[in-house]
C-alpha cells in the first residue's frame, strides 16, 4: 500500500494499536475451540494471579491482575492456561513487523502496544481513520487476532481512544470533540494516576476530567511536579513525540542455567562465559556501568553494580561475589547488563 | 584513679586518639575512650575495631593508678574549650569520672576499662619492621594516597599499598585508572620483600598523626596489623586481606615522548581550563607540538576554554584527553620545578618531577572522547 508523504500540515494524526487481551487471544489463536468460552492466562496454582482475561471470562467479573481463587469463584466453569511468554514474543513481533512495514514513525511501548505518527501521509489517500481500520484487518487477516486502534492528534488521546471501544474497535478523537470526549472521562484512565492518587483526588472531590477542569492548579499542589500534567491531560495537551528508535539505555545478556548453580566461582565462570555475547550486542558502543544480575531458586532477583568501562574480570568476580553473598542460595538465572553511555571513556590501567 | 594534666598536653593527645572514635557506635563503649594511669605516665585509647589510636601524656603532678573509659567525643569538646592555660585534674568518683578546673566541674559517664577491646599484640608473627624519620613516612603517603580507589567493588584498591625491601619503603596506592608510587630510603630488618595494603581509613589517619619532623618511627608489620610506633602514639591498623595488582606492569617502559613543563604554569593553566570543563567527565584535551602545549576544555553549554603554553618536546604530535583532576593531583603532589611527561603510543602518560624522577612515578590512564 503506497502512501504519499505531506507535509503542509502541521496538525500532528497519532494512531495507537493496542492488542485485545492479548495473551488470552494468541491461546485462542492456537487451540480455536477455547474462543467463546471464558479464558485466562496466568497461574493455576492457589496464589496466583492471572495476568489477561478474554471477554467472556470479563462478562463474569473476571480480570487481570485478580487472584485465581477469585476468579474461580466468580467463574466456576473459567479455563486457565500456563503463561507461554516465548510464544506471545513471537506473535507480538509478527504484528509489529507488520505495523512497522506500513509506517516507519513507529514506537513500541510494549509487548502488545504500538504508536504510530501518521501526520505525512497524504491525507487525499485516506483518512488516519481509513488507515486504522486497514491496518486492524490486515493483522487479523495476517496474524489472526484483534487489535483496538485510537486515532487522534496527539499519543495521550489516541490511547484513551483506542481504549473506548474494545475489542476490536476503531475510534477518532477529533480535535472539535476533544473536549467532548474528555468531559466525562474518569480521571483514574491518565497514565499516572493509580489507586492512591485516585483516591486522594476523590478526596477533593475530583473523580472526572471536568471536575480537574474546576480546579485551580494551586489546589493541586499535592500532587507535586504531576499537578501541572494533570491539567495539561484534562484538556488533551501531549506534545510527546512518537520516538522512532527509542535510546537503549544498557545492553543485557542472560543465560537460565540447565541446573542451579551454589558456588560463587561458577557462577563468575558463566558470566565470563557470557562476555562474547555481550561484545557482539555491544558492537563497539561504550558503556560506563557493569552489573551482574543474579536470579536465585526462589525467584528473587539481586543485581550488583560498578562503575567499569570495560570487561574487567576481577571487578566481575567480585560482582559476583556481591551479589551471591547477599543470599547465597542457589541461583537459576545468571545475566550481565552494561549502561551504555554517551560521555567520554575513561581508559583502566591493564594490569 | 586520679590525675592532673595541662589542658594543652591533654588536648594535643586526645585529638590523636578521637579521630577514630564514633559518636554513636553499635557498640557503646567504642564511642568511649580509654583512660589509664600507670606510675607517671597517662594513656589514651580510641579504636573502631579497625584502626586503634594510642596517646600518651607525662604526668608531672602526683597521679593515682587506675583504667576507666569515658565518652570520647564529650571529653574532647571539654577539654578543648576550657582556657588554653588551665590544668585539668579527672578524679573518678563513684561510676562518674569527674573533671575540675578552676571553678569549671563536669562528671561524665564511664564504662569499665575492661569492657574496652584489647589491643593487638604484635610480638607473634611479626614479619618485618622498618625505622625512618616521621617527615618521609609523611612523605611518601601523601605522595600517593590520593591516588586510592573509594569505596570500589575491588575492596583491596580501596588502600594503600606498603613495600618494604631492602632499606627502601616504597607506598603504591590505584584506583584502575591511575596509580601512584613514592619512595623513601628506611632501616629495616626485612630480608625477603614484604607487602601490605593498609585500609583507606588507617591511611588517612596516619597521614593526620605524623608530624613533618624529623622525629624517627618504626613501622611493624605482622600478618594482619601494621603498627607504626613514635613514642607519643602508636597507631594500629588492620590490613586489607587481598591481593593488590602487579603495578609494576602498568608501568609503561620505553615511551619516548617527553614533554617538560613548568610544574606551577602548567597548574594555573589547568585550574583556569578546568573551570569549564563538563563537572561529570572534567576531559581536557593536550595538544603537544612543537614546544607548545595546547589545552582545550568544553562543556555541555558548548562554552570553550583554550590555553597555550611553552614546553619542551620536540617528538612527533600528541593529541590526548585526560581527566583534568588526575593531572591536577600530581601536580599538587610533586614539589620541584619542573615535571616530567612520559607519553606512550597508547597515551597513557609517566609524571615525574624532573629533578628527583627516582622519588615518586604518576601513571595516568587517557579518555578516549
Amino acid at each position: 500500500m503506497g502512501y504519499i508523504l505531506d507535509s503542509s500540515t502541521s496538525q500532528r494524526r497519532i494512531i495507537h494499536i493496542d492488542c485485545d487481551c492479548f495473551f488470552a487471544s494468541v491461546e485462542q489463536l492456537d487451540d480455536p475451540s477455547l474462543t467463546n468460552h471464558p479464558l485466562a492466562v496466568g497461574g493455576a496454582s492457589a496464589r496466583s494471579v492471572l495476568t489477561t482475561a478474554n471477554y467472556p471470562a470479563r462478562a463474569f467479573g473476571v480480570r487481570s491482575a485478580m487472584p485465581t481463587w477469585q476468579a474461580k469463584q466468580k467463574c466456576p466453569q473459567l479455563i486457565i492456561k500456563p503463561v507461554r511468554m516465548q510464544r506471545y514474543q513471537e506473535v507480538s513481533k509478527q504484528v509489529m513487523q507488520l505495523l512497522k512495514d506500513h509506517c516507519d514513525q513507529f514506537e513500541q511501548v510494549s509487548i502488545d502496544e504500538a504508536y504510530l505518527d501518521v501526520s505525512h501521509y497524504y491525507q487525499a489517500y485516506g483518512s488516519a481513520t481509513d488507515l486504522a481500520l486497514w491496518l486492524q484487518s490486515l493483522v487479523a487477516r495476517e496474524v489472526g487476532i484483534t487489535v483496538s486502534a485510537g486515532v487522534s492528534q496527539n499519543k495521550l488521546l489516541a490511547k484513551l481512544a483506542s481504549d473506548w471501544r474494545k475489542p476490536a474497535g476503531v475510534t477518532t478523537i477529533s480535535p472539535a470533540k476533544q473536549l467532548e470526549f474528555l468531559q466525562n472521562l474518569p480521571v483514574k484512565k491518565f497514565p499516572g494516576v493509580g489507586p492512591k492518587t485516585q483516591t486522594r483526588l476523590e478526596r477533593k472531590g475530583i473523580t472526572l476530567c471536568q471536575d480537574v477542569w474546576q480546579t485551580s492548579i494551586e489546589s493541586l499542589t499535592f500532587l507535586g511536579n504531576f499537578a501541572t500534567r494533570l491539567k495539561q491531560m484534562s484538556i488533551g495537551e501531549d506534545d510527546r513525540p512518537v520516538q522512532t528508535e527509542r535510546r537503549r539505555k544498557s545492553v543485557g545478556v542472560e543465560k537460565t542455567l540447565p541446573q542451579n548453580l551454589e558456588d560463587q566461582d561458577s557462577i563468575t565462570e558463566v558470566v565470563l562465559g557470557l562476555l562474547p555475547q555481550a561484545r557482539q550486542r555491544l558492537a563497539g558502543r561504550p558503556f560506563n556501568h557493569l552489573s551482574v544480575k543474579l536470579k536465585f531458586d526462589d525467584f528473587q532477583v539481586t543485581t550488583a553494580t560498578s562503575q567499569c568501562s570495560h570487561f574487567d574480570q576481577e571487578i566481575i568476580a567480585e560482582l559476583c561475589r556481591i551479589a551471591w553473598q547477599r543470599q547465597r542460595r542457589p541461583v537459576r538465572l545468571i545475566g550481565l547488563q552494561c549502561q551504555l553511555t554517551q560521555g567520554p571513556i575513561q581508559l583502566p590501567l591493564s594490569w | 584513679m586520679k590525675f592532673t594534666v595541662s589542658r594543652d598536653a591533654l588536648v594535643s593527645a586526645l585529638q590523636l586518639v578521637a579521630g577514630v572514635v564514633e559518636r554513636r557506635s553499635t557498640m557503646p563503649v567504642l564511642s568511649n575512650v580509654l583512660l589509664k594511669v600507670e606510675g607517671q605516665q597517662l594513656t589514651l585509647v580510641g579504636t573502631d575495631l579497625e584502626v586503634e589510636l594510642v596517646g600518651r601524656v607525662k604526668l608531672i603532678e602526683p597521679a593515682i593508678e587506675g583504667a576507666i573509659t569515658v565518652p570520647g567525643k564529650k571529653f574532647v569538646d571539654i577539654a578543648k574549650s576550657l582556657p588554653d592555660d588551665a590544668m585539668i585534674s579527672m578524679m573518678k568518683e563513684g561510676d562518674r569520672m569527674v573533671l575540675r578546673s578552676d571553678r569549671s566541674r563536669f562528671n561524665l559517664a564511664t564504662l569499665p576499662a575492661d569492657e574496652f577491646p584489647a589491643s593487638q599484640d604484635m610480638e607473634n608473627d611479626l614479619r618485618g619492621a622498618v625505622t625512618l624519620v616521621q617527615k618521609d613516612l609523611r612523605q611518601v603517603m601523601d605522595a600517593t594516597a590520593f591516588s586510592m580507589a573509594v569505596s570500589d567493588v575491588r575492596y583491596y584498591l580501596n588502600g594503600m599499598l606498603f613495600e618494604v625491601h631492602n632499606d627502601r619503603l616504597r607506598t603504591v596506592a590505584t584506583d584502575g585508572h591511575r596509580l601512584s608510587t613514592a619512595d623513601v630510603m628506611a632501616r629495616s630488618d626485612v630480608e625477603s620483600p614484604v607487602q601490605v595494603i593498609v585500609p583507606r581509613k588507617g591511611v588517612m589517619e596516619l597521614s593526620r598523626l605524623i608530624a613533618p619532623s624529623e622525629q624517627e618511627v618504626t613501622v611493624h608489620i605482622t600478618q594482619n596489623h601494621i603498627r607504626v610506633d613514635s613514642g607519643d602514639f602508636t597507631f594500629t591498623s588492620k590490613l586489607v586481606d587481598g591481593r593488590f595488582p602487579d603495578y609494576q606492569r602498568v608501568i609503561p617502559q620505553g615511551g619516548e615522548n617527553e614533554m617538560v613543563a613548568d610544574r606551577q604554569t602548567l597548574r594555573a593553566v589547568l585550574t583556569r581550563a578546568s573551570i569549564l570543563t563538563n563537572e561529570k567527565f572534567r576531559s581536557v584535551r593536550f595538544i603537544i607540538e612543537d614546544n607548545n602545549l595546547q589545552i582545550l576544555a568544553n562543556n555541555p553549554e558548548q562554552e570553550e576554554a583554550e590555553e597555550n603554553m611553552a614546553v619542551d618536546y620536540q617528538n612527533a604530535p600528541m593529541d590526548v584527553a585526560y581527566n583534568v583532576g588526575y593531572i591536577q593531583d600530581v601536580l599538587g603532589a610533586v614539589e620541584g620545578e619542573q615535571v616530567v611527561f612520559t607519553l606512550d603510543a597508547n597515551a597513557s602518560t609517566i609524571i615525574r618531577d624532573f629533578d628527583a624522577p627516582e622519588r615518586a612515578t604518576y601513571v595516568v590512564m587517557p579518555m578516549r572522547l
